[in-house]
Protein backbone atom coordinates (compact mmCIF):
# COMPACT_ATOMS: atom_id res chain seq x y z
CA UNK A 1 0.00 0.00 0.00
CA UNK A 2 1.55 3.11 -1.02
CA UNK A 3 1.62 6.61 1.10
CA UNK A 4 -0.67 9.08 -0.67
CA UNK A 5 1.41 12.16 -1.09
CA UNK A 6 -0.93 15.30 0.25
CA UNK A 7 -2.10 17.10 -2.82
CA UNK A 8 -1.08 20.58 -3.26
CA UNK A 9 -2.70 23.24 -3.47
CA UNK A 10 -1.93 26.01 -5.95
CA UNK A 11 -2.23 29.28 -4.05
CA UNK A 12 -3.01 32.50 -6.16
CA UNK A 13 -0.89 35.54 -6.41
CA UNK A 14 -3.34 37.49 -4.95
CA UNK A 15 -3.19 35.13 -1.80
CA UNK A 16 0.71 35.08 -1.81
CA UNK A 17 0.64 38.69 -1.49
CA UNK A 18 -2.15 39.53 0.70
CA UNK A 19 -1.23 37.10 3.13
CA UNK A 20 1.41 38.62 5.19
CA UNK A 21 1.22 41.96 7.04
CA UNK A 22 0.33 43.74 3.90
CA UNK A 23 -3.35 43.06 4.46
CA UNK A 24 -3.46 44.07 8.16
CA UNK A 25 -1.88 46.98 7.18
CA UNK A 26 -3.98 47.82 4.38
CA UNK A 27 -6.82 47.32 6.53
CA UNK A 28 -5.23 49.07 9.65
CA UNK A 29 -4.58 52.09 6.89
CA UNK A 30 -8.23 52.13 6.11
CA UNK A 31 -10.24 51.91 9.59
CA UNK A 32 -7.46 55.14 10.27
CA UNK A 33 -8.75 56.36 6.72
CA UNK A 34 -12.47 55.67 7.39
CA UNK A 35 -12.79 56.94 11.36
CA UNK A 36 -11.23 60.04 10.64
CA UNK A 37 -13.23 61.08 7.95
CA UNK A 38 -16.16 59.95 10.00
CA UNK A 39 -15.31 62.40 12.61
CA UNK A 40 -14.75 65.02 10.47
CA UNK A 41 -18.25 64.83 8.82
CA UNK A 42 -19.71 63.79 12.06
CA UNK A 43 -18.48 66.96 13.59
CA UNK A 44 -19.41 68.89 10.71
CA UNK A 45 -23.02 67.80 10.80
CA UNK A 46 -23.20 68.32 14.58
CA UNK A 47 -21.81 71.86 14.45
CA UNK A 48 -24.61 72.34 11.58
CA UNK A 49 -27.09 71.66 13.47
CA UNK A 50 -25.81 74.18 16.62
CA UNK A 51 -25.72 76.46 13.63
CA UNK A 52 -29.13 75.66 12.72
CA UNK A 53 -30.29 75.88 16.59
CA UNK A 54 -29.14 79.00 17.44
CA UNK A 55 -29.87 80.94 13.89
CA UNK A 56 -33.65 80.12 15.28
CA UNK A 57 -33.52 81.23 18.65
CA UNK A 58 -31.19 84.60 17.84
CA UNK A 59 -31.32 85.38 14.15
CA UNK A 60 -29.31 88.34 14.44
CA UNK A 61 -26.71 86.59 16.54
CA UNK A 62 -26.19 84.65 13.26
CA UNK A 63 -22.89 85.79 11.26
CA UNK A 64 -22.85 86.30 7.75
CA UNK A 65 -21.66 83.26 6.44
CA UNK A 66 -24.16 80.99 7.57
CA UNK A 67 -25.99 82.63 4.75
CA UNK A 68 -25.40 82.10 1.61
CA UNK A 69 -24.76 83.98 -0.12
CA UNK A 70 -23.75 86.54 2.33
CA UNK A 71 -26.29 89.87 2.41
CA UNK A 72 -22.63 91.63 2.65
CA UNK A 73 -21.86 90.72 -0.80
CA UNK A 74 -25.11 92.61 -1.26
CA UNK A 75 -23.86 95.54 0.55
CA UNK A 76 -21.09 95.43 -1.79
CA UNK A 77 -22.23 95.30 -4.72
CA UNK A 78 -25.47 97.75 -3.81
CA UNK A 79 -25.25 100.68 -6.43
CA UNK A 80 -26.75 103.40 -4.39
CA UNK A 81 -23.78 102.61 -1.81
CA UNK A 82 -21.74 105.83 -3.68
CA UNK A 83 -18.14 104.25 -1.50
CA UNK A 84 -18.89 101.10 -3.76
CA UNK A 85 -20.08 102.21 -7.10
CA UNK A 86 -16.21 102.25 -8.49
CA UNK A 87 -13.51 99.60 -8.13
CA UNK A 88 -9.85 100.22 -9.00
CA UNK A 89 -8.87 98.55 -11.87
CA UNK A 90 -6.62 95.83 -11.15
CA UNK A 91 -9.51 94.86 -8.45
CA UNK A 92 -11.68 91.67 -8.88
CA UNK A 93 -15.40 92.52 -10.30
CA UNK A 94 -17.76 91.37 -7.94
CA UNK A 95 -21.23 90.54 -8.83
CA UNK A 96 -23.79 90.52 -7.16
CA UNK A 97 -26.22 87.33 -7.07
CA UNK A 98 -29.22 86.95 -8.25
CA UNK A 99 -32.20 87.31 -5.31
CA UNK A 100 -29.92 88.59 -3.08
CA UNK A 101 -31.64 90.76 -0.85
CA UNK A 102 -29.59 93.63 0.04
CA UNK A 103 -30.89 93.66 3.54
CA UNK A 104 -28.45 93.69 6.23
CA UNK A 105 -28.70 91.58 9.31
CA UNK A 106 -25.54 92.01 11.23
CA UNK A 107 -24.14 93.90 14.30
CA UNK A 108 -20.73 93.87 13.48
CA UNK A 109 -18.10 93.98 16.62
CA UNK A 110 -14.78 95.41 15.38
CA UNK A 111 -12.24 95.03 17.89
CA UNK A 112 -9.84 96.88 15.53
CA UNK A 113 -9.52 100.74 15.76
CA UNK A 114 -11.83 100.94 12.95
CA UNK A 115 -15.51 101.92 14.23
CA UNK A 116 -18.74 100.91 12.30
CA UNK A 117 -21.81 101.95 12.52
CA UNK A 118 -24.23 99.09 11.05
CA UNK A 119 -27.33 99.03 11.45
CA UNK A 120 -30.04 96.00 10.82
CA UNK A 121 -32.19 98.08 8.78
CA UNK A 122 -29.94 100.58 7.16
CA UNK A 123 -27.47 100.30 4.31
CA UNK A 124 -23.88 100.32 6.25
CA UNK A 125 -22.95 103.82 7.00
CA UNK A 126 -18.92 102.91 8.32
CA UNK A 127 -17.25 105.78 10.18
CA UNK A 128 -13.49 105.67 10.23
CA UNK A 129 -11.77 107.69 12.91
CA UNK A 130 -8.47 106.83 11.91
CA UNK A 131 -8.69 108.28 8.06
CA UNK A 132 -11.98 110.23 6.92
CA UNK A 133 -11.74 109.80 3.33
CA UNK A 134 -12.65 106.25 2.57
CA UNK A 135 -10.66 104.55 -0.20
CA UNK A 136 -11.87 102.70 -3.61
CA UNK A 137 -11.20 99.39 -3.69
CA UNK A 138 -10.31 98.32 -0.59
CA UNK A 139 -11.78 95.11 -0.85
CA UNK A 140 -9.57 94.16 -3.31
CA UNK A 141 -6.22 95.32 -2.26
CA UNK A 142 -6.71 94.75 1.76
CA UNK A 143 -8.54 93.02 4.02
CA UNK A 144 -8.26 91.58 7.25
CA UNK A 145 -7.55 88.00 7.99
CA UNK A 146 -10.38 86.32 10.58
CA UNK A 147 -9.66 82.61 10.87
CA UNK A 148 -7.03 81.82 8.76
CA UNK A 149 -9.57 80.92 6.23
CA UNK A 150 -8.47 83.00 3.77
CA UNK A 151 -4.87 81.67 3.86
CA UNK A 152 -6.21 78.36 3.39
CA UNK A 153 -8.26 78.98 0.91
CA UNK A 154 -6.50 77.89 -2.56
CA UNK A 155 -6.58 80.80 -5.37
CA UNK A 156 -5.53 82.98 -2.39
CA UNK A 157 -2.44 81.01 -1.19
CA UNK A 158 -0.11 82.61 -3.49
CA UNK A 159 -0.69 86.36 -2.37
CA UNK A 160 -1.51 85.75 1.25
CA UNK A 161 1.57 83.88 2.12
CA UNK A 162 3.65 87.08 1.19
CA UNK A 163 4.10 89.61 3.62
CA UNK A 164 3.91 92.82 1.86
CA UNK A 165 6.19 94.71 4.04
CA UNK A 166 9.02 92.48 3.95
CA UNK A 167 8.30 89.90 0.90
CA UNK A 168 8.83 86.91 2.93
CA UNK A 169 6.39 84.28 2.97
CA UNK A 170 4.65 83.88 6.37
CA UNK A 171 1.65 82.51 7.40
CA UNK A 172 -1.16 84.80 8.50
CA UNK A 173 -3.52 84.70 11.83
CA UNK A 174 -6.08 86.37 13.30
CA UNK A 175 -6.25 90.45 12.65
CA UNK A 176 -3.55 90.34 10.15
CA UNK A 177 -3.54 92.61 7.26
CA UNK A 178 -3.87 90.57 3.27
CA UNK A 179 -2.39 93.05 1.28
CA UNK A 180 -1.18 91.41 -2.29
CA UNK A 181 -4.24 91.10 -4.28
CA UNK A 182 -3.32 93.13 -6.89
CA UNK A 183 0.59 91.51 -7.46
CA UNK A 184 -1.73 88.49 -8.49
CA UNK A 185 -4.85 89.22 -10.03
CA UNK A 186 -5.72 86.40 -11.63
CA UNK A 187 -6.19 84.31 -8.54
CA UNK A 188 -8.72 86.26 -6.94
CA UNK A 189 -11.53 86.02 -8.88
CA UNK A 190 -14.64 87.11 -8.08
CA UNK A 191 -16.08 84.36 -7.37
CA UNK A 192 -13.35 83.48 -4.70
CA UNK A 193 -13.69 86.69 -3.35
CA UNK A 194 -17.55 85.67 -2.82
CA UNK A 195 -16.42 82.70 -1.40
CA UNK A 196 -14.65 84.71 1.02
CA UNK A 197 -16.92 86.29 2.17
CA UNK A 198 -19.44 84.17 2.49
CA UNK A 199 -17.28 82.39 4.98
CA UNK A 200 -16.27 83.23 8.19
CA UNK A 201 -14.83 86.69 7.33
CA UNK A 202 -17.52 88.66 6.22
CA UNK A 203 -18.23 89.98 9.61
CA UNK A 204 -15.04 90.76 10.48
CA UNK A 205 -14.71 92.79 6.95
CA UNK A 206 -17.85 94.42 7.11
CA UNK A 207 -16.05 97.65 9.11
CA UNK A 208 -13.19 97.29 6.70
CA UNK A 209 -14.80 97.05 3.33
CA UNK A 210 -16.26 100.83 3.20
CA UNK A 211 -13.32 102.15 4.89
CA UNK A 212 -9.77 102.45 4.73
CA UNK A 213 -7.85 99.63 6.74
CA UNK A 214 -7.14 100.55 10.10
CA UNK A 215 -3.09 102.90 9.88
CA UNK A 216 -1.06 100.36 11.41
CA UNK A 217 -0.47 98.82 8.37
CA UNK A 218 1.09 101.30 6.20
CA UNK A 219 1.76 99.07 3.32
CA UNK A 220 -2.33 98.72 2.45
CA UNK A 221 -2.39 102.58 1.48
CA UNK B 1 26.32 52.94 27.48
CA UNK B 2 26.21 56.89 26.75
CA UNK B 3 24.28 56.37 23.11
CA UNK B 4 21.64 55.11 24.71
CA UNK B 5 20.82 58.00 27.33
CA UNK B 6 20.72 60.46 24.30
CA UNK B 7 18.86 57.85 22.29
CA UNK B 8 15.83 57.87 25.20
CA UNK B 9 16.63 61.15 26.22
CA UNK B 10 15.86 62.22 22.72
CA UNK B 11 12.53 59.70 22.82
CA UNK B 12 10.89 61.25 26.10
CA UNK B 13 11.59 65.06 24.51
CA UNK B 14 10.20 64.16 21.34
CA UNK B 15 7.14 62.53 23.00
CA UNK B 16 6.70 65.49 24.80
CA UNK B 17 6.51 67.68 21.69
CA UNK B 18 4.13 65.76 19.66
CA UNK B 19 1.88 65.99 23.15
CA UNK B 20 2.40 69.84 23.00
CA UNK B 21 1.68 69.71 19.57
CA UNK B 22 -1.47 67.69 19.67
CA UNK B 23 -2.34 69.15 23.43
CA UNK B 24 -2.06 72.93 21.29
CA UNK B 25 -4.70 71.80 18.21
CA UNK B 26 -7.28 69.92 20.36
CA UNK B 27 -6.94 73.22 22.91
CA UNK B 28 -7.46 75.96 19.94
CA UNK B 29 -10.80 73.64 19.06
CA UNK B 30 -11.96 73.60 22.38
CA UNK B 31 -11.74 77.45 22.50
CA UNK B 32 -13.55 77.62 19.62
CA UNK B 33 -16.16 75.31 21.12
CA UNK B 34 -16.58 77.54 23.96
CA UNK B 35 -18.96 79.78 22.41
CA UNK B 36 -17.24 83.21 23.15
CA UNK B 37 -17.41 86.06 20.98
CA UNK B 38 -14.17 85.33 19.37
CA UNK B 39 -15.09 81.64 18.82
CA UNK B 40 -18.84 82.67 17.47
CA UNK B 41 -16.40 84.10 14.52
CA UNK B 42 -14.20 81.64 13.70
CA UNK B 43 -16.48 79.18 13.96
CA UNK B 44 -17.39 78.63 10.32
CA UNK B 45 -19.86 75.95 8.97
CA UNK B 46 -16.47 73.97 7.70
CA UNK B 47 -14.54 74.13 11.23
CA UNK B 48 -15.02 70.71 11.70
CA UNK B 49 -13.47 69.83 8.82
CA UNK B 50 -10.73 72.66 9.36
CA UNK B 51 -9.65 70.74 12.62
CA UNK B 52 -9.68 67.31 11.41
CA UNK B 53 -7.83 68.88 8.55
CA UNK B 54 -5.22 69.52 11.12
CA UNK B 55 -5.13 67.38 13.36
CA UNK B 56 -5.26 64.38 10.79
CA UNK B 57 -1.88 66.53 8.68
CA UNK B 58 -0.23 66.97 12.01
CA UNK B 59 -0.44 63.49 13.35
CA UNK B 60 0.67 62.07 9.82
CA UNK B 61 3.49 64.14 9.33
CA UNK B 62 4.04 62.89 13.28
CA UNK B 63 4.33 59.29 12.37
CA UNK B 64 5.57 59.48 8.77
CA UNK B 65 8.29 61.38 10.57
CA UNK B 66 8.99 58.63 12.92
CA UNK B 67 9.14 56.16 10.49
CA UNK B 68 11.61 58.32 8.37
CA UNK B 69 13.92 58.53 11.34
CA UNK B 70 13.93 55.52 12.27
CA UNK B 71 14.93 54.35 8.61
CA UNK B 72 17.24 57.13 8.55
CA UNK B 73 19.13 56.03 12.09
CA UNK B 74 18.82 52.55 12.07
CA UNK B 75 22.76 52.11 12.04
CA UNK B 76 23.24 54.18 15.40
CA UNK B 77 19.95 52.31 16.83
CA UNK B 78 21.05 48.85 16.44
CA UNK B 79 24.92 50.07 17.60
CA UNK B 80 23.52 49.91 20.80
CA UNK B 81 19.79 48.44 21.09
CA UNK B 82 19.97 45.21 19.60
CA UNK B 83 16.15 44.11 20.13
CA UNK B 84 15.22 44.04 16.08
CA UNK B 85 11.64 44.05 17.25
CA UNK B 86 11.44 48.02 17.42
CA UNK B 87 12.03 47.54 13.32
CA UNK B 88 8.71 46.73 12.99
CA UNK B 89 7.55 50.23 13.95
CA UNK B 90 9.30 51.64 11.22
CA UNK B 91 8.38 48.54 8.81
CA UNK B 92 4.38 48.22 10.13
CA UNK B 93 2.82 50.66 12.85
CA UNK B 94 4.54 54.22 12.17
CA UNK B 95 3.84 53.48 8.05
CA UNK B 96 0.77 51.93 8.30
CA UNK B 97 -1.02 54.64 10.33
CA UNK B 98 0.84 57.83 8.77
CA UNK B 99 0.07 56.64 5.42
CA UNK B 100 -3.69 56.37 6.96
CA UNK B 101 -3.63 59.54 8.55
CA UNK B 102 -2.42 60.75 5.10
CA UNK B 103 -4.74 59.76 2.89
CA UNK B 104 -7.85 61.09 5.33
CA UNK B 105 -6.15 64.20 5.22
CA UNK B 106 -6.60 64.49 1.47
CA UNK B 107 -10.10 63.11 1.70
CA UNK B 108 -10.95 65.72 4.18
CA UNK B 109 -8.61 68.76 2.57
CA UNK B 110 -11.26 67.12 -0.71
CA UNK B 111 -14.60 67.69 1.66
CA UNK B 112 -13.57 70.75 3.33
CA UNK B 113 -13.01 72.29 -0.42
CA UNK B 114 -16.42 70.81 -1.13
CA UNK B 115 -18.08 72.22 2.43
CA UNK B 116 -16.64 75.91 0.79
CA UNK B 117 -18.38 75.27 -2.37
CA UNK B 118 -14.95 75.37 -4.26
CA UNK B 119 -15.04 73.50 -7.33
CA UNK B 120 -13.64 69.99 -7.07
CA UNK B 121 -11.34 70.24 -10.12
CA UNK B 122 -7.91 69.20 -11.07
CA UNK B 123 -6.89 73.21 -10.48
CA UNK B 124 -6.58 72.18 -7.01
CA UNK B 125 -3.65 69.71 -7.81
CA UNK B 126 -2.27 71.70 -10.49
CA UNK B 127 1.56 72.90 -10.08
CA UNK B 128 1.80 76.71 -10.37
CA UNK B 129 5.59 77.55 -11.67
CA UNK B 130 4.17 81.26 -11.36
CA UNK B 131 4.12 81.23 -7.52
CA UNK B 132 5.87 77.80 -6.08
CA UNK B 133 4.07 78.17 -2.76
CA UNK B 134 1.15 78.29 -3.99
CA UNK B 135 -1.32 75.87 -2.57
CA UNK B 136 -1.87 74.07 -5.42
CA UNK B 137 2.09 73.38 -5.92
CA UNK B 138 1.82 72.26 -2.40
CA UNK B 139 -1.11 70.11 -2.46
CA UNK B 140 0.66 68.73 -5.98
CA UNK B 141 4.29 68.34 -3.75
CA UNK B 142 2.29 65.83 -0.93
CA UNK B 143 0.18 64.15 -3.09
CA UNK B 144 3.34 63.11 -5.39
CA UNK B 145 4.77 62.27 -1.69
CA UNK B 146 1.87 60.23 -0.92
CA UNK B 147 1.90 58.40 -4.09
CA UNK B 148 5.87 57.76 -3.48
CA UNK B 149 5.23 56.48 -0.09
CA UNK B 150 2.16 54.46 -0.41
CA UNK B 151 3.89 52.51 -3.83
CA UNK B 152 7.00 51.94 -1.45
CA UNK B 153 4.56 50.89 1.71
CA UNK B 154 2.39 48.60 -0.63
CA UNK B 155 5.89 46.90 -2.51
CA UNK B 156 7.87 46.85 0.38
CA UNK B 157 5.29 44.37 1.87
CA UNK B 158 5.48 42.09 -1.29
CA UNK B 159 8.78 39.80 -0.22
CA UNK B 160 9.19 39.23 -4.01
CA UNK B 161 9.21 42.42 -5.09
CA UNK B 162 11.00 43.34 -2.18
CA UNK B 163 13.88 41.10 -3.57
CA UNK B 164 14.13 43.37 -6.22
CA UNK B 165 17.33 45.01 -7.24
CA UNK B 166 15.56 48.12 -8.06
CA UNK B 167 13.60 48.21 -5.05
CA UNK B 168 16.50 49.47 -2.56
CA UNK B 169 16.47 52.90 -4.85
CA UNK B 170 13.02 52.91 -4.87
CA UNK B 171 12.72 52.94 -1.54
CA UNK B 172 15.73 55.60 -0.73
CA UNK B 173 13.13 58.01 -2.66
CA UNK B 174 11.22 58.34 0.85
CA UNK B 175 13.80 60.38 1.94
CA UNK B 176 12.86 62.80 -0.80
CA UNK B 177 8.99 62.66 -0.36
CA UNK B 178 9.52 63.19 2.92
CA UNK B 179 11.22 66.74 3.07
CA UNK B 180 8.47 67.30 0.48
CA UNK B 181 6.12 66.70 2.95
CA UNK B 182 7.80 69.12 5.82
CA UNK B 183 8.40 71.74 2.94
CA UNK B 184 4.15 71.40 2.22
CA UNK B 185 4.01 71.50 5.78
CA UNK B 186 6.14 74.46 6.65
CA UNK B 187 3.92 76.44 4.11
CA UNK B 188 0.69 75.28 4.07
CA UNK B 189 0.40 74.32 7.63
CA UNK B 190 -2.48 76.64 9.20
CA UNK B 191 -0.27 76.33 12.84
CA UNK B 192 3.52 76.46 11.23
CA UNK B 193 3.58 79.68 12.27
CA UNK B 194 3.57 78.62 15.54
CA UNK B 195 6.98 78.17 17.84
CA UNK B 196 5.71 74.37 18.81
CA UNK B 197 4.98 73.26 15.11
CA UNK B 198 8.33 74.55 13.82
CA UNK B 199 10.31 73.19 16.20
CA UNK B 200 8.37 69.71 15.35
CA UNK B 201 9.33 70.51 11.98
CA UNK B 202 13.29 71.29 12.77
CA UNK B 203 13.66 68.32 14.77
CA UNK B 204 12.30 66.02 12.08
CA UNK B 205 14.17 67.55 9.51
CA UNK B 206 17.27 67.06 11.47
CA UNK B 207 16.62 63.39 12.05
CA UNK B 208 15.74 62.44 8.69
CA UNK B 209 18.88 64.79 7.11
CA UNK B 210 21.56 63.73 9.96
CA UNK B 211 20.15 59.72 9.21
CA UNK B 212 19.98 60.56 5.22
CA UNK B 213 23.81 61.83 5.76
CA UNK B 214 25.13 59.15 7.68
CA UNK B 215 23.71 56.51 5.05
CA UNK B 216 25.23 58.08 2.14
CA UNK B 217 28.53 57.95 3.74
CA UNK B 218 28.49 55.02 4.42
CA UNK B 219 27.31 53.48 1.05
CA UNK B 220 30.48 55.79 -0.25
CA UNK B 221 32.62 54.31 2.09
CA UNK B 222 31.42 50.93 0.84
CA UNK B 223 32.33 51.83 -2.37
CA UNK B 224 35.42 53.54 -2.04
CA UNK B 225 36.66 49.85 -0.51
CA UNK B 226 34.98 47.36 -2.82
CA UNK B 227 37.19 45.32 -4.34
CA UNK B 228 37.26 45.84 -8.50
CA UNK B 229 36.29 42.42 -9.03
CA UNK B 230 34.65 41.11 -6.04
CA UNK B 231 31.98 38.59 -6.51
CA UNK B 232 28.80 40.32 -5.17
CA UNK B 233 27.72 39.25 -1.38
CA UNK B 234 25.33 40.47 0.52
CA UNK B 235 27.51 41.89 3.24
CA UNK B 236 25.65 41.46 6.09
CA UNK B 237 26.20 43.82 9.26
CA UNK B 238 23.87 42.62 11.91
CA UNK B 239 22.16 45.99 11.15
CA UNK B 240 21.45 45.00 8.27
CA UNK B 241 20.32 41.47 7.82
CA UNK B 242 17.95 42.53 10.24
CA UNK B 243 16.51 45.21 8.29
CA UNK B 244 12.84 44.86 6.89
CA UNK B 245 10.06 42.75 8.40
CA UNK B 246 12.09 39.26 8.94
CA UNK B 247 10.48 38.50 12.11
CA UNK B 248 12.99 37.49 15.55
CA UNK B 249 12.93 33.25 15.68
CA UNK B 250 12.09 32.69 18.61
CA UNK B 251 15.00 30.42 19.65
CA UNK B 252 13.66 27.23 22.21
CA UNK B 253 14.22 28.22 25.49
CA UNK B 254 17.94 26.88 26.69
CA UNK B 255 17.77 23.64 28.94
CA UNK B 256 18.17 24.25 32.66
CA UNK B 257 20.89 21.66 33.59
CA UNK B 258 19.45 18.56 34.99
CA UNK B 259 18.93 18.32 38.43
CA UNK B 260 19.28 15.14 38.88
CA UNK B 261 23.10 14.03 39.61
CA UNK B 262 25.48 13.31 36.73
CA UNK B 263 25.44 9.72 35.83
CA UNK B 264 28.95 8.08 36.81
CA UNK B 265 31.19 6.73 33.81
CA UNK B 266 32.46 4.36 35.58
CA UNK B 267 29.48 2.30 36.34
Amino acid sequence: MQPQSPTIQPVSFFKKVFNGWLAKALILSFIICILMISFAVGGDLYYQSIFLQSKKSNPSSVLAPFVSPSPVIAQITEPRNPIQTTTLSAAPTITRAPNVSATNTLTPTPTHSVQATNTPTNPPQATNTNSPTPTQGQIAGCFVVVSGYLYNMQPAIGNNAIDPNTGKTHTHTTGDYHCGTQSNPTDMTSTYLEKHLAMGCAARLAPYIVTPPAPADPSCE
Amino acid sequence: MKKQIIFFTSLVLLSILITLVLYSLFHSFYLVTQGSEKATEILTKASAYLFFLRLTGTLSLVFIGIAASLGALRNVIFSFYKNTSFWKIHTQWASSIGIGMATSHLTIYLLYEWRLRVPLTLKLFYPNFVHFNSTSNLVFLSTTALTIFTINFIISNIPALKAKSWWKPLHIVNYFAFFLVLYHALFLGSNSSEPLFQILYAVFLLLALSGAIHRFYIYVGKMKNKPPQAPIVQNSTPASTIVQSVPPIALPPVKSPSPTPPVNPTK
